[in-house]
């Protein structure tokens, strides 16, 4: 079955998905990776599994839900990997943008994206798991307790803190411009 | 940027959108493609079969006789090998664009009517396509475009595998046992004729 040829209804599902949730995979693969071209690589092995498996699109299937599993799943073999490769290595920065490598020449919101992805990075790494998989993610907390083998509540309260971590490392690098600009 | 309150930064993070890649969007844009059309897989393997006698002809040129006899085995023993054994089952009618997949092999090839066909074979009818499968003691299995269909098993009788699409079953009194399996369940066959479809 894997390699029938896609009808043209699985095969306007998989570009409708890939239109409505490219940006939000992208993100969620960035955040967890924190490089660009692994994300990339990582959505589209997603992809590569649906196309694959598409016997799976059957009515009722969750394509957005199994997306974002993928996603997830890959992004944690290329941690794990990329982990081992730059242990020895010393930090080189968080998610340069590919387009926009010169500060000087990004926009406005090349500039938040940076920002808050980069008080993402400084979360713990199953806070920002869980961080990720809830807004980038669309998953309930249910769904993701499942996934990390928690308990809801808990997957609520990490949640929280996560939120309240990145707000708090926002408010430091806002307040350490705000000294920088101050005469 | 200054209001960081829970609920607006959870706006912001979800309203993030990643940096333009059409490197990734033709990549995503080929897959798709590359699965859709059983047609260029059919290219595909022609120009592999091209390449591959390019390949034998240098080898001869080169006066490499092993590397032929090794490269016949491979390429022509081994799948023999892996084939299924055929069944009572031949091609009545073909109608439009109809491809097969033998058991344990990854490309489609075209249906023709005098195709040896082989428990395990899968059958693509495309669109505006159809075929005819007729059994020994006269019966016919049709399936209509858009379906998918396998060659179960034959034990004493017959048994295929829909998987998506129409078909449709006229048999002969007498016939022996004839079983429709669905990825919705079983379905063997009392009447004379009849119609399945899978969504």
């Amino acid at each position: 079955m894997d390699s029938l040829p896609l009808t043209h209804e699985k095969r306007a599902r998989i570009e409708s998905a890939y239109a409505d949730l490219r940006d939000r995979l992208l993100i969620l693969a960035a955040a967890l990776t924190a490089d660009w071209a692994a994300a990339e690589d990582v959505v589209h092995d997603a992809f590569a599994t649906i196309v694959r498996e598409h016997w799976r699109l059957q009515n009722g299937f969750n394509l957005e839900g199994f997306l974002t599993v993928c996603v997830r799943n890959r992004a944690m073999n290329v941690l794990r990997s990329e982990t081992l490769r730059k242990r020895a290595q010393p930090h080189s920065g968080f998610l340069i943008d590919p387009k926009a490598s010169d500060p000087g020449a990004r926009t406005v919101a090349q500039e938040e994206r940076a920002m808050l992805l980069d008080a993402v990075r400084k979360l713990s790494p199953e806070n920002r798991e869980i961080l990720s998989l809830r807004i980038w993610g669309g998953l309930s907390f249910e769904e993701i307790s499942q996934l990390q083998e928690i308990a809801k509540s808990s997957a609520h309260d990490r949640y929280r803190q996560a939120l309240s971590e990145v707000r708090i490392a926002l408010q430091e690098v806002q307040g350490g411009r705000n000294e920088r600009l101050e005469p | 940027m200054n209001d960081w309150n829970p609920e607006e930064l959870e706006k912001r993070l979800a309203n993030l959108r990643a940096p333009e890649s059409p490197a990734l969007d033709a990549r995503i844009r080929e897959l798709i493609q590359s699965a859709s059309s059983p047609a260029k897989r059919l290219e595909l393997v022609k120009r592999r079969s091209g390449s591959r006698r390019l390949i034998s002809c240098g080898l001869i040129a080169a006066g490499v006789l092993v590397g032929v006899a090794l490269c016949l085995l491979v390429q022509i023993a081994e799948p023999q090998s892996r084939l299924s054994p055929p069944v009572p089952i031949r091609v009545n009618t073909i109608q439009g664009t109809v491809l097969v997949k033998h058991r344990g092999e990854s490309t489609w090839e075209e249906l023709g009517a005098s195709s040896q066909l082989r428990v395990g074979d899968q059958f693509w009818a495309g669109s505006a396509s159809k075929v005819s499968l007729a059994m020994n003691d006269g019966s016919l299995v049709t399936l209509t475009a858009g379906g998918v269909l396998s060659i179960a098993h034959q034990d004493g009788g017959m048994e295929f595998e829909l998987t998506h699409g129409t078909m449709r079953a006229v048999m002969r009194e007498g016939h022996p046992p004839f079983a429709i399996r669905t990825p919705q369940g079983r379905l063997e066959a009392l009447g004379t004729e009849f119609t399945v479809s899978v969504e």
